[in-house]
């Protein structure tokens, strides 16, 4: 996989606090990565730097496997933080300008198209004074997009918006996973990230905590687990519940605690019971929470 | 690619309301000159001329568009300067104040062609400023009051030019104007850099422009020869044109030391924002 995003090193002082310390990651193309952490954990500046908008204090940054000047950051578009545009000019003009500054020629039907694909077309016309927070989002998200960038970063894009909102991001961000690009995604809904991200990449105090597929992470909290049989579900339980503590949940699954998981698959197995699947449970707040604390 | 940038700054700076101040101030506050001059104007310049009325005889016309136009830019010494400072300290503090500084700082451009672009659309903002003053001052004085002899007042005496020798000199003030707002304008810009707070530059250029014309007035050697390199004392440099010679040897210093003034603080401005982080 061709890397797009690489940090070697990289951290970030600001007077005595240090924001990223020695931070490397090597992202590829097509990839979907969510970045967490709780507040001052150093995500935004970590897309900060990826983007340019702030310097490193040491080590070094490389995009599409070269130094970040401006021809590399014509391949990206991003969402930093809020979604600010000005706000004497209509959303239509906010875009020409952004249009323009990527050296593309502004045309009403690219923009009204841009404006279209996050749900702002309507309002084109209208002097950015008068949006909504989640109107001025969603610009902001069509001001990311605008030069179909490869690498598409977005820090907190649902912010403000509505469920409808957060619907639409999600399914922008899919639509941009199917289209091949790579997307860098950081939220404080986990629920949102764990729906689009294949990646996860948790900070703590400036320092990656955790970094890999949103699979593999997941795997390592799950509390219990789902045992699905060809045989009833209470024969399951009959069976297993003199040594184990076990929940019918369906038909012909049950509940059963993670670390009771192999145990519970030995005497099943020597009873002659057939298992369909073994699905644990687990979730990215399990997750998160496992890792930052 | 510049002149891309710069058309697109000018574009944004005609767009704010804000910009607009300048011309509605130059235009009332002229306005109001005239209204006076039109009323009052003979006893206003009797009382001009009063203590040297003994010594000087003046026949014929001397209240026109000339001498209203000359008046006005008197005037105006301090009024442009703010006026034209509310765009300059704007054009980076106000940006990173409103968040858009991020948006431009994300786009493949290199920081220090937005500096320059913002600078050549002050440029022509404060041409545009002192081209409307030039229009409504002169052109509307000129109209209004007819044109004659300029008699110019000086501590030395009085300067009386030729109706035929005063039009290039005002094109040449204007021009000097120019320079002179531009390097108040480029202050506030370079002050707008180091900040995120769209007043604070305003209030610092002006600042700068008090302290350095109170530290001049001190009579003392040694502020005369710092003061030398003040572009305050620079500023007012226009009134040299409507002197009898021109005395060009001094017009011209101070004119280059305006020049300096504009292109320190243009550097400075580009290498702040260039190494600057955008955390807003």
């Amino acid at each position: 996989m061709e890397t797009i995003v690489e940090l070697s090193g990289v951290c970030k002082r600001y007077r005595q606090r240090i924001a990223l310390d020695e931070v490397s990651l090597a992202i590829g193309r097509g990839e979907v990565v969510g970045v967490l952490g709780s507040n001052g954990a150093g995500k935004s500046t970590l897309l900060r730097i990826i983007t340019g908008l702030v310097r490193p204090t040491c080590g070094e940054v490389r995009l599409f496997q070269k130094p970040p000047n401006p021809s590399a950051r014509s391949r990206i578009g991003a969402l930093i933080e809020r979604a600010d545009a000005y706000p004497y000019l209509t959303g239509a003009e906010n875009l020409e300008v952004v249009l323009r500054l990527r050296g593309q020629s502004p045309s009403r039907s690219l923009i009204e198209a841009l404006l279209d694909r996050v749900g702002v077309a309507d309002a084109m016309d209208q002097v950015v004074r008068t949006y909504s927070y989640g109107m001025r989002q969603r610009l902001g998200l069509a001001m990311a997009l605008a030069g179909d960038p490869e690498l598409v970063i977005l820090d907190e894009p649902v912010n403000g918006l509505d469920p409808r909102g957060i619907a639409d991001v999600r399914q922008l961000i899919t639509s941009l996973h199917r289209e091949g690009k790579t997307v860098i995604i950081s939220s404080h809904l986990l629920s949102e990230v764990e729906l689009v991200a294949t990646r996860l990449v948790v900070l703590r105090d400036g320092r990656i905590i955790a970094d890999g597929a949103l699979e593999e992470l997941l795997s390592r909290v799950a509390s219990h687990a789902t045992i699905e049989t060809v045989q009833p579900a209470d024969v399951v339980v009959e069976l297993l519940n003199r040594q184990l503590n076990v929940e019918k949940i369906r038909p012909h699954a049950v509940r059963i605690a993670a670390e009771d998981v192999h145990n519970a698959i030995v005497h099943l197995v020597g009873a002659g019971i057939s298992i369909r699947a073994v699905v644990p449970e687990r979730s990215l707040e399990q997750f998160y929470f496992a890792a930052t604390t | 690619m510049i002149v891309r940038l710069a058309r697109l700054e000018l574009w944004k700076i005609y767009r704010r309301p804000r910009s607009w101040i300048a011309f509605a101030a130059i235009a009332v506050l002229v306005s109001i000159v005239h209204v006076v001059i039109f009323l009052q104007g003979e006893q206003l310049t009797a009382l001009a001329l009063q203590g040297i009325e003994h010594y000087l005889q003046i026949e014929g016309r001397y209240l026109h568009g000339y001498l209203v136009a000359f008046i006005v830019q008197g005037l105006l010494l301090v009024h442009l300067p703010f006026l034209v400072t509310l765009v300059a300290g704007d054009l980076l503090a106000g940006e990173a104040a409103a968040g858009t500084l991020r948006v431009l700082f994300l786009q493949p451009v290199a920081r220090w062609k937005f500096v320059l672009a913002k600078v050549l659309a002050l440029g022509l903002y404060v041409a545009s400023v002192v081209v409307f003053l030039a229009v409504i001052a002169l052109g509307g004085g000129v109209l209004l009051f007819g044109v004659g002899d300029l008699v110019v007042l000086k501590s030395a005496g009085v300067v009386v030019i030729p109706s035929g020798d005063v039009l290039w000199r005002f094109v040449a003030a204007y021009s000097y104007n120019w320079l002179g707002l531009m390097t108040v304008a480029l202050l506030a810009m370079l002050f707008g850099s180091l900040t995120d707070n769209a007043l604070g530059p305003v209030i610092g250029a002006m600042a700068v422009v008090i302290v350095m014309t109170a530290i001049a007035l001190l009579d003392v050697p040694l502020v005369a020869q710092l003061s030398d390199w003040f572009f305050t004392t620079h500023a007012a440099a226009w009134r040299l044109l409507f002197e009898s010679p021109v005395p060009t040897m001094q017009v011209e210093r101070s004119g280059a030391v305006l020049v300096l003034h504009c292109v320190v603080f243009s550097i400075v401005t580009g290498a702040v924002v260039e190494r600057r982080d955008v955390l807003s």
